[in-house]
């Protein structure tokens, strides 16, 4: 389960705190750029869901700190259960470019949909359905464990509590989509399946009073290993005794043109819950 | 009764031939193994020759000395002790002169008269000039140029203990480092791999009970106590058939018996650990006893902080051994070892796991020719974790139930054979969550237990074939089943894994039914028929040349994808998915003793492949999967290389300088042609690949107030991969990787001196004291435990961070003895 693999890392870099750290400049070499799709569509709750947008980026070198949009690009999403295509077009006013939006989408859940990217006389796709998601039932705050001291910091922990259904297998991606440096929790229901589960997350004292959008969304199995690679690379614990051997972290882009020069990214369709509450980060406990 | 008429007969026609003809050798062999069936009590050359037998032990203790030699100059032939210290030897009546010679004790030399079966038993005295501990030589000291027995070291306790150390804590998997062709994946790293081998591929035995974590607090230690240990023995090939179970070698470590003479303790106060063991006698000069304790308090200091009160992080192990001789014929030893990791953040977070063993062992001579013992041993790991925050409890484990009944016959002064059985019964608990309280959302879940039974029968012989060329040879065989009760998932075409050629990934496959197994109920089984071979030809008094071939199976799969084990990995038996790891070694050696045994050097060549080594699909998530053959193909691996060792035995100065130039790599290539494969099918370099490994360690007694160690160790890098790109997904800054282990950390080095000072006082006292001074890392090498990649959060730009562990590291400890 990957709550207890986090605390594993957690418990390791506790230990890794008595040694220590120094940034070094380590020669890499750079491959050719692939194309990277973000296409991550999300359909609110209460919402149409008309509004999206997909972003086109390529890879690039490891040291420099711009992405290169992709412009120029013909993107379009096609229902495959009733025909419809929606066409996603360059959104020209983006001052770095890459974005394509569609105001017209039609959100069906469990339809199938089929992403078709064409750039640089190559042409893309990438097939996948929409997955539903319940409500959250509440938010609370834990009070057990409300200005705790974690990590020399104090912090209230919150709890996201939803209703697993119990006759299907189900995967939830809790994330607060505005403590945007953070990625949220991943978790399937192996462990809980058909019960109440409550999720927790906790703020800092600097984040006191702060209104926090909590999104519950609904991903297939297959998204979910995806992002699960995607975390454990961008989250650098590469080299290590203990880490596992990096992986290329391939998604469901297919490259139609030509098959080894394979894209990078996702295509996935989600239902999402948004619930927002306002922080309150109390003091330790005297 | 017929088969011994002929067999008789046979023996009576050979007779003559035998001291010069090969093909009638051949015969009599078979006729042994014909003896061995029908008629293992007759004594075979019954007519004119006697055994002489007994067991050598330190006069001071009563330990038995394991592989000490009788040497007979007449015959210009010696005989080793035993792991139990007893000797046996068949020879023509008449007097013998014996010469019973062991580094640190005086020499005995006496004749002995063999006119009937003589039993004597030894007590070595030790030497009064010596300046410090014994150290005692039968073994670790010179190269083996008589016997048949190739890629092993041997280190004593007094050894290991002299060895400088991090933070002066001796340790036992540590001082395995400086040998030919061991490594690990660095420092604070747990496990070890021998020949380019995975940490999983060895069988580690504490009084032949099996250990399955070695290390303590995740690498820094390992879990044996080294004042309780005797000596150990480190198989890296030519294995004898009695041994199975692991592809890569065996290490066997032998606790002391317990002091039956007198009573007394050894401990020793350090900056992180403390320990004490005691050993006395229960009944004099028979019945013994041995305890020992070991602590850290590290954590302690942690109480110190008030943000950190709350946290611990500390171990402690226990060892105990009684051991009761019955009489000359029969002892009887207990040995229990229990160790245990806790750490805790507050009451959020609780982890606790570690070892516990029990062996019940009886030796019994059936005549004197004989020698058997007979091992039931319970070996147990447990790992427990406590997450108040997702409000679970998890455990998982092994339990091992084991018998052993190994039988060592000493036909005759030129045939030694070593048979038996062994049945090992394995309950697997994968893991088992239960909510922490009832307010938890968490279903109690028990992953399914796997059940296993491991059986094997072995026959080993030990030959002269002439006076220069001595072989052991034998086989094992050994029957694996995976045992119900178990749910066994069923997949169309049979196959767990398939491969998704659109995107070219390799996906878990959905199971199309189950099979339910009742208790008991074979599931799988395997049968491996293991050929072992190792031959010794001596070229001269100095010198000889060496061959071996072993193969060896393992049924039993760590399941971990990270490059060195973690206390979570989980352990499982091969079923119907994941088939048994087989291993073959073939390896050629070289050993010469120069001046007189004082240096010795040996140089050995292996080339090693293993079928079946699991490799894991990328991203595969192994914690509590409840069904790892969705997320595991079956590969190879393949290891060679070369490794010289020089040593110096003798003298105030003594050490050794080691150095392995060697390669290790793995492969997993597609099933059907279509098929990418792992690292898309190519052999790519296994994460225990170290290209040179260098290692110099030497002890220098300078008087008897001071001696001094010191150790230098080189070599390269752990194979690594490093990112060949960037890319961003969800404002996630990913980088993008090549092929495995493409890459390599920089060289990894540390020099380590320590001084050890014996006060003059301790002369004459009981009470003895010392002090260790010693500084890990001399120059501060900030070696690289790992190289990362990140984002730095506050200027946003990619940076690469190197982590090290360990600097310089001063520390002081004092022993004493008493």
């Amino acid at each position: 389960m990957k709550t207890v693999y986090i605390s594993i890392i957690a418990l390791l870099s506790l230990i890794s705190l008595c040694g220590c750290e120094e940034v070094i400049y380590v020669d890499l070499d750079t491959e050719t750029p692939r194309l990277v799709v973000e296409a991550f569509l999300k359909w609110q709750k209460g919402t149409t869901g008309s509004n999206q947008f997909i972003r086109l980026s390529t890879t690039t070198d490891y040291y420099t700190n711009t992405i290169p949009p992709v412009k120029g690009a013909k993107v379009s999403v096609k229902n495959q259960n009733t025909g419809e295509v929606f066409e996603f077009a360059e959104d020209l006013t983006n001052k770095i470019g890459g974005i394509y939006i569609c105001i017209t989408f039609k959100p069906v859940i469990g339809n199938e949909y089929t992403l078709t990217i064409e750039t640089n006389g190559q042409t893309y796709t990438a097939t996948e359905k929409m997955i539903s998601v319940v409500p959250i039932d509440k938010i609370v705050l834990d009070t057990e464990n409300a200005g705790i001291n974690m990590g020399g910091e104090d912090r209230s922990r919150y709890k996201v509590f939803f209703t697993d259904p119990a006759d299907t297998k189900d995967v939830y991606w809790m994330k607060v989509l505005t403590d945007t440096d953070r990625n949220g929790v991943l978790t399937d229901d192996t462990f809980f399946n058909g019960n109440q589960f409550s999720i927790p997350y906790s703020f800092k004292k600097d984040q006191n009073g702060l209104s926090m959008d909590f999104a519950l969304i609904g991903i297939s199995p297959s998204y979910f290993s995806y992002i699960n690679i995607i975390m454990s690379l961008a989250g650098g614990r590469g080299g290590s005794p203990f880490a596992t051997p990096p992986a290329t972290a391939r998604g469901n882009i297919v490259n139609q043109t030509d098959k080894n020069n394979y894209g990078l990214g996702y295509f996935s369709l989600s239902e999402m819950d948004v619930k927002t509450i306002t922080v309150v980060v109390q003091p330790p406990p005297k | 009764m017929n088969a011994n008429i002929i067999y008789i007969k046979k023996k009576i026609y050979f007779a003559p031939l035998l001291k010069n003809n090969n093909k009638s050798m051949f015969i009599n062999k078979c006729t042994l193994f014909v003896a061995l069936f029908f008629c293992t009590s007759i004594s075979i050359f019954a007519q004119q020759k006697h055994t002489f037998s007994g067991t050598i032990t330190d006069q001071s203790n009563n330990e038995k000395l394991i592989g000490i030699g009788i040497y007979f100059p007449d015959l210009k032939k010696a005989f080793n002790t035993n792991e139990y210290g007893f000797f046996s030897i068949t020879l023509p009546s008449g007097d013998y002169k014996i010469i019973i010679s062991a580094g640190g004790y005086e020499t005995v030399e006496e004749t002995i008269s063999l006119a009937s079966n003589l039993r004597k038993d030894f007590s070595l005295v030790t030497k009064q000039n010596q300046l410090k501990e014994v150290v005692v030589g039968g073994r670790g000291g010179r190269a083996e140029i008589r016997k048949p027995e190739m890629s092993v070291n041997k280190l004593t306790s007094a050894t290991i203990k002299k060895i400088p150390s991090v933070l002066g804590e001796p340790d036992v998997i540590k001082s395995l480092l400086l040998l030919p062709g061991v490594t690990n994946a660095g420092e604070a790293s747990s496990g070890f791999n021998v020949r380019g081998g995975g940490a999983d591929q060895n069988l580690i035995l504490l009084d032949e009970a099996t250990i399955y974590n070695s290390s303590h607090l995740f690498g820094f230690f390992s879990v044996f106590n080294p004042d309780a240990i005797k000596d150990l023995k480190l198989y890296k090939g030519g294995i004898p058939a009695q041994y199975g179970g692991r592809a890569a070698s065996v290490l066997e470590i032998y606790q002391k018996e317990g002091n039956s003479k007198d009573f007394h303790g050894t401990g020793g106060i350090g900056l992180l650990t403390s320990k004490l063991m005691l050993e006395g006698p229960i009944v004099k000069d028979r019945a013994s006893f041995l305890v020992g304790g070991r602590a850290s308090y590290a954590h302690l200091f942690l109480k110190l902080d008030p943000e950190l009160k709350d946290n611990s992080a500390y171990f402690y192990d226990l060892n105990t051994k009684l051991s009761y001789k019955l009489n000359q014929n029969n002892n009887l030893y207990l040995s229990g070892y229990f160790g245990r990791d806790v750490f805790a953040f507050g009451t959020r977070f609780s982890n606790t796991y570690g070892n516990s063993v029990i062996n019940t062992r009886w030796n019994h001579l059936f005549s004197e020719k004989l020698f058997t013992n007979l091992s039931l041993i319970f070996s147990d790991y447990y790992y427990g974790l406590k997450l108040d925050a997702v409000g679970f409890n998890w455990s998982s484990g092994i339990k091992n139930y084991n018998i052993k009944y190994d039988f060592k016959h000493y036909l005759s002064d030129k045939i030694k054979l070593n048979y038996g059985i062994n049945v090992q019964y394995y309950d697997f608990n994968p893991g088992l969550i239960e909510p922490s309280s009832p307010t938890s959302g968490i279903n109690t879940k028990q992953i399914d237990k796997k059940y296993a039974l491991d059986n094997a029968f072995y026959l080993g012989v030990e030959q002269n074939i002439t006076s220069s060329l001595s072989v052991n040879y034998g086989l094992r065989y050994s029957m694996f089943y995976r045992l119900g009760q178990s749910t066994i998932n069923t997949y169309e075409n049979n196959n767990p894994v398939i491969y998704n050629p659109i995107v070219q990934i390799y996906e878990s496959a959905k199971p199309n039914g189950s099979i339910i197994y009742d208790k008991n109920k074979v599931i799988q089984n395997y049968n491996n028929f293991e050929p072992r071979l190792a031959a010794n030809y001596r070229l001269d008094e100095i010198q000889s040349v060496k061959a071996s071939y072993n193969r060896m199976t393992q049924y039993l799969q760590l399941i971990s994808n990270s490059n060195s084990p973690t206390p979570l990995d989980v352990w499982m038996p091969s079923d119907n998915y994941i088939k048994p790891q087989i291993a073959d070694q073939v390896a050629l050696g070289y050993a010469r003793n120069i001046k007189g045994g004082d240096y010795s050097l040996e140089v050995e060549t292996y080339y090693k492949e293993v079928q079946n080594r699991l490799d894991y699909i990328d991203g595969a998530n192994l914690i509590a999967n409840e069904a790892i053959e969705q997320v595991v193909l079956n590969g190879q691996m393949r290891a060679y290389g070369i490794e010289f060792m020089l040593k110096k035995n003798e003298g105030d100065l003594n050490g050794w300088i080691s150095y392995t130039i060697a390669k290790s790599q793995q492969k997993t290539p597609g099933r059907t042609p279509e098929e990418l494969g792992i690292n898309n099918g190519e052999w790519y370099t296994s994460a225990y690949d170290k290209t040179h490994n260098l290692a110099i360690t030497g002890t220098y007694d300078m008087s008897k107030k001071w001696s001094f160690a010191s150790n230098f160790i080189i070599q390269s890098g752990q194979p690594v991969t490093y990112p060949q790109g960037q890319y961003d997904y969800l404002g996630m800054i990913t980088p993008s990787y090549g092929l495995r282990n493409a890459n390599r950390l920089p060289a990894f080095h540390h020099l380590d001196i320590s001084a050890t000072l014996t006060p003059k006082k301790n002369d004459g006292r009981r009470f003895k004291g010392e002090w260790v001074f010693s500084i890990y890392n001399v120059y501060n090498r900030k070696n690289a435990m790992s190289i990362s990649f990140r984002e730095n959060p506050d200027t946003g730009m990619n940076e690469a961070v190197k982590m090290s562990v360990f600097g310089i590291i001063p520390a002081i400890s004092y022993n004493f003895k008493f």
